[in-house]
């Protein structure tokens, strides 16, 4: 397990070289001055001179494929360069943002795994009642509904209408900081939570035919045994698979989510980087976020191995 | 003497058939008659009709220019002054700019698929067919695009090229066609194998023709299934993006971008943030039955 786990991890290089690469070549091979955007100046009133030297300052002048290097020469050492815009280091400042947004994804994945998971395993025990019927409504419901508009709503409805919880962090007991999770975590889960009732429920109904499950029943066990005991521990294999991929959607959420609730993380980092132009904070949000990525659909697969014995990496 | 009583075998087996009442049916004929049974698609391909329809006939029922300003009017409140869903900031009319929203969101929507439809299905296709160091190649990209984080990739293109509608389609259509890649690919691996492939290759018809005339065809029923889904993403997507600014500039009445808007007179006006949202729920929830209800139908496994 331990080779196999540090065979994935070594994978994991060339794929983060290339999606440096690619974003690397992304951003600098379209037209728009990082110099101009930063002072949010016209450049041709700016004087020449004085840009020139904050590009060559900034080694924008030097050709492509030596940038490219030394700013992944840098990447090893930890060091993301500086943010053109705030001048402050990008590491630091990614590292200091990086656990809102994880507390975020953590918070909705445990909004969407209560929901989801009892939902659709009532759903797969009583289908084609009308309880079923409604909890597949409402998980279309739930994929269906944007969640720039679900945290609108949720605003308008607890926070300004009732009062009940606020729309941006306020105070830093524990409480306070309970409260403000609430929504934003709820928001960003609402979609998670629809699609996972339904893989739940598919997955249940799938191993609840099995012939094993017949002989349970058959042996005299009790169906509630029947059903968590033997059901549901088959049944959540897929569902695992999935709920670990969806973690990184949920990153990639959380950017919607984080800028409608003022929430201090990466996504809205990022989102005021793109608008800057600020090429290294964009570069080191990707960067991270692909790690995070990678690192999720790892700890997915080693998930599997406990899950699911009869899947074994080694040889 | 008998003599109507056929001769042959074949003679004899196609008065058989004749005798059964079940008319051959094509698979499309077979979904439609599966798709038609199922309320929910039935409910759903009427939502998207009325839409449709409004997207269309925009610019005759809207009640009023969707740009207009009436600064003397601003923030009427629903149902007065002639305005059935009130004005929003600068006194337009909230019904005609939603109307004129379903326009966009769905020619969006079908273009952003068309455009990651045709790569991915292309790429697939060639990927599962000849597979190799091309098969190899295509599926490392689609391989790093999938540990892209998807909306920070398209939120820094748009970003870099500019926001505005045009080039958030192109950037949507662009990054999506991963998914399809990897269906078709894995469908045509499958199909590859099939006798009738080899028969075709038997009797000596190109790889080419092999391909698109006789594989393409049967990967059908899956690429569209995830095609409705995908305009439905799509729609998603782009409304969020523009939500984010990166989409579709002011004053265009695009439901992400009014809803953004919107949000700054929550408290006074919450219509301007309910009813875009609504829109677009409505839309990607018909949309999502159809593809429901579509992917049971092309399941054999589920066949009634």
């Amino acid at each position: 397990m331990v080779r196999y786990i540090f065979r994935r991890l070594l994978l994991m290089i060339p794929l983060l070289l290339a999606v440096s690469l690619l974003t690397f070549i992304l951003i600098r091979l379209v037209p728009g001055d990082p110099v101009s955007a930063q002072f949010g100046l016209d450049p041709e009133r700016m004087d020449i001179q004085q840009l020139d030297r904050i590009r060559e300052e900034l080694g924008l002048n030097d050709p492509l494929p030596i940038q490219y290097l030394r700013y992944l020469g840098n990447v090893v050492r930890g060091d993301f360069g500086r943010s053109l815009s705030t001048r402050r280091e990008v590491g630091p400042d990614i590292l200091q943002r990086l656990p809102a947004t994880i507390q975020l994804a953590v918070a909705s994945m445990i909004v969407v795994i209560l929901i989801a998971i009892p939902l659709g395993i009532i759903s797969a025990h009583k289908r084609g009642s009308w309880l079923d019927n409604l909890a597949m409504g409402a998980s279309l419901f739930g994929v269906s509904m944007p969640n720039f508009w679900v945290g609108t709503m949720l605003i308008l409805l607890f926070s300004l209408t009732l009062g009940w919880l606020p729309s941006v962090a306020q105070g830093e007991s524990i409480t306070d900081r309970l409260k403000a999770l609430i929504l934003p975590a709820v928001t960003l889960g609402t979609s998670l939570a629809g699609l996972m009732t339904r893989m739940t429920r598919s997955s249940m109904l799938e191993v609840l035919g099995q012939d094993y499950i017949r002989t349970a029943h058959a042996k005299g066990l009790k169906h509630r045994t029947v059903l968590i005991r033997h059901g549901l521990r088959t049944a959540l294999i897929p569902v695992v698979t999935i709920l670990g991929v969806q973690f990184a959607s949920l990153l990639s959420g959380a950017v919607i989510v984080e800028t409608i609730f003022a929430w201090p993380g990466m996504g809205r980092l990022a989102v005021n980087a793109i608008w800057r132009r600020d090429y290294p904070v964009i570069m080191g949000c990707v960067l991270v976020f692909a790690t995070i990525f990678a690192l999720a659909n790892l700890i997915v697969d080693v998930l599997y191995t406990f899950l699911d014995p009869r899947i074994r990496y080694e040889k | 003497m008998a003599t109507n009583q056929p001769a042959s075998a074949s003679e004899r087996l196609a008065l058989e058939m004749r005798k059964t009442d079940r008319q051959p049916r094509s698979l499309w004929s077979d979904v439609w008659r599966q798709m038609r049974r199922n309320r929910f698609a039935i409910g759903g391909m009427i939502i998207l009709a009325i839409l449709i329809f409004l997207a269309i006939a925009a610019p005759w029922i809207a009640p009023e220019d969707p740009l207009k300003m009436d600064l003397a009017n601003a923030f009427q409140p629903p149902g007065s002054g002639g305005h059935w869903l009130g004005t929003d900031e600068i006194g337009r009319d909230l019904l005609s700019r939603l109307i004129h929203g379903a326009r966009i969101s769905l020619v969006v929507g079908v273009i952003v698929v068309a455009i990651a439809g045709s790569i991915g299905v292309t790429l697939g296709a060639i990927s599962g067919y000849y597979g190799g160091v091309l098969d190899t190649v295509i599926m490392r990209v689609v391989d790093v695009l999938y540990a892209f984080p998807f909306l920070i990739l398209a939120l820094a293109v748009v970003a870099v090229l500019g926001p505005s509608l045009t080039n958030m389609m192109l950037v949507l259509g662009f990054v999506n066609w991963i998914g399809y890649a990897r269906l078709v690919r894995a469908t045509v691996l499958s199909l590859r194998e099939s006798d009738f492939v080899t028969a075709a290759h038997a009797v000596g018809v190109t790889d080419y023709r092999i391909l698109w005339r006789h594989i393409l065809p049967n990967t059908l029923g899956v690429v569209i299934v995830q095609a409705t889904f995908g305009v439905a993403a799509a729609i998603l997507a782009a409304s969020g993006l523009s939500f984010l600014g990166m989409g579709a500039q002011p004053p265009t009445p695009e439901w992400g971008a009014m809803l953004n808007k919107g949000r700054d007179y929550l408290r006074n006006q919450p219509i301007l943030s309910i009813a875009p949202g609504l829109m677009i729920m409505i839309t990607v929830l018909a949309i999502n039955f159809v593809g429901d209800a579509m992917r049971d139908a092309f399941d054999p496994r589920i066949r009634r």
